[in-house]
């Protein structure tokens, strides 16, 4: 063996054994720190009511109980998320149980866009799974979302449809920031097949 | 132990500022620097990263190859950047919310490869450590200060002193004024200095 080859041998095998180490360290981490869990907090009663409006204002709505965690009883997140865990997570929904806009659902998904951006977004869906109403709770990617008029034009193209393809994104944003586009493209798809899911598959 | 070694490693946060002289990590200085609290969070979890990754890559020079140190440093440094993400996400949603984006940026932040490079992987472990403590308490004493700054200017009414443009102009007149500070010291220590030599003489 040529001192090239072993020189090169010896490189890889390093780079192995701290990338493996690396790897083990944060799967232990991720094994031990607590998961996210959602609370329905004055905070978020303010978040959701963004999305899906009730008359009740934030502290009559959280000591009503306007808005409820639609729990494991209703379907299962955990297999939810791992079946589709290559588009992003759910990490909580929501449900409206007083109101006009009573039995409506809310998702709170996170997905990654291009180059490992978090957005995390909040979207009401009508009964017939339509968006009703959406806000972002996290953008790491272009920063597409902290522009408020290209928020606004994505929140008016949104409303009203299933889901949104990223070039259909461009278009009614203007934007061409590609983290955000895609961590949108890919929270409305996820959000979309889980509605679908909790309303049913014939409606 | 030498003396002057320790001296200087330990001071090299203040005489070598990553913010104020090295110019390093301009970024996330700007950008996280409109209050303080964001300031001293961001600047925390970059010393944490600064200090392990030090170690790391200190403990590890002599089985890493040279051709492949780029890559390797990478690996660690990415891998506690991840860690302190995943803490913040799991502990502190709220600081999440605000500096979540920062902290992924933290891996390409030049304080950390640098001072790797330059510094970790030539010399001891105690040294690496004692450097990383070092620049990373130069990193948030910078931070923090042009963050309080630049909040009590934006409370005052000078609104654009929080934008990025502003932020560039008081990191600008912070940099001349430590620089013009740092020199005057270091002309009294050179006067210092050759006055005792001259007394031996």
């Amino acid at each position: 063996m040529s001192r090239t080859v072993k020189n090169a041998l010896i490189s890889a095998a390093v780079l192995v054994v701290i990338a493996v180490v690396s790897v083990t360290c944060l799967m232990l981490a991720n094994a031990f720190l607590p998961k996210y869990t959602p609370t329905l907090d004055i905070k978020k009663i303010g978040q959701l009511r963004q999305v899906a409006p009730v008359e009740a204002d934030d502290s009559t709505a959280l000591s009503d109980g306007y808005y409820s965690i639609v729990g494991s009883d209703a379907f299962d997140l955990e297999k939810f998320n791992t079946d589709n865990r290559t588009v992003g997570e759910v990490l909580a929904v929501y449900k409206v149980e007083k109101g006009e806009n009573a039995g409506m659902y809310i998702t709170e998904t996170k997905t990654v866009g291009y180059g490992s951006q978090n957005t995390v977004l909040l979207t009401a869906y009508n009964a017939d799974a339509t968006v009703a109403g959406l806000i972002k709770l996290r953008d790491d990617g272009d920063y597409l979302l902290t522009d408020s008029a290209q928020y606004e034009a994505l929140r008016n193209a949104v409303i009203g449809k299933k889901a949104m393809t990223t070039d259909e994104i461009k278009i009614a944003t203007g934007a061409t920031a590609n983290g955000s586009i895609s961590g949108i493209e890919k929270n409305l798809r996820l959000s979309g097949d889980l509605i679908v899911l909790l309303l049913g598959e014939g409606e | 132990m030498d003396k002057k070694k320790f001296r200087e490693t330990a001071l090299g946060g203040l005489f070598n500022n990553p913010v104020f002289v090295l110019v390093l990590g301009m970024c996330p200085t700007i950008s996280k620097s409109t209050n303080i609290v964001d300031a001293f969070a961001l600047g925390t979890a970059t010393a944490f990263v600064l200090v392990f990754s030090n170690l790391f890559v200190s403990a590890l020079r002599k089985f890493i190859p040279d051709k492949v140190r780029l890559p390797a440093y990478i690996i660690i440094i990415a891998t506690f950047v991840t860690l302190v993400q995943m803490f913040i996400e799991s502990f502190l949603p709220d600081l999440n919310e605000s500096i979540g984006a920062f902290i992924s940026l933290i891996v390409v932040n030049c304080i950390i490869l640098a001072r790797a490079e330059s510094f970790a992987s030539k010399n001891s472990v105690g040294y690496a450590v004692l450097d990383g403590l070092s620049m990373g308490v130069g990193f948030i004493f910078s931070i923090c200060l042009l963050g309080g700054i630049r909040q009590l200017l934006g409370m005052a009414g000078m609104k654009v002193f929080v934008t990025t443009p502003g932020g560039f102009i008081v990191l600008g007149l912070m940099m001349a004024l430590f620089n013009y500070l740092l020199s005057i010291y270091k002309a009294h220590q050179a006067k210092k200095t050759a006055q005792i030599l001259k007394g031996v003489a």
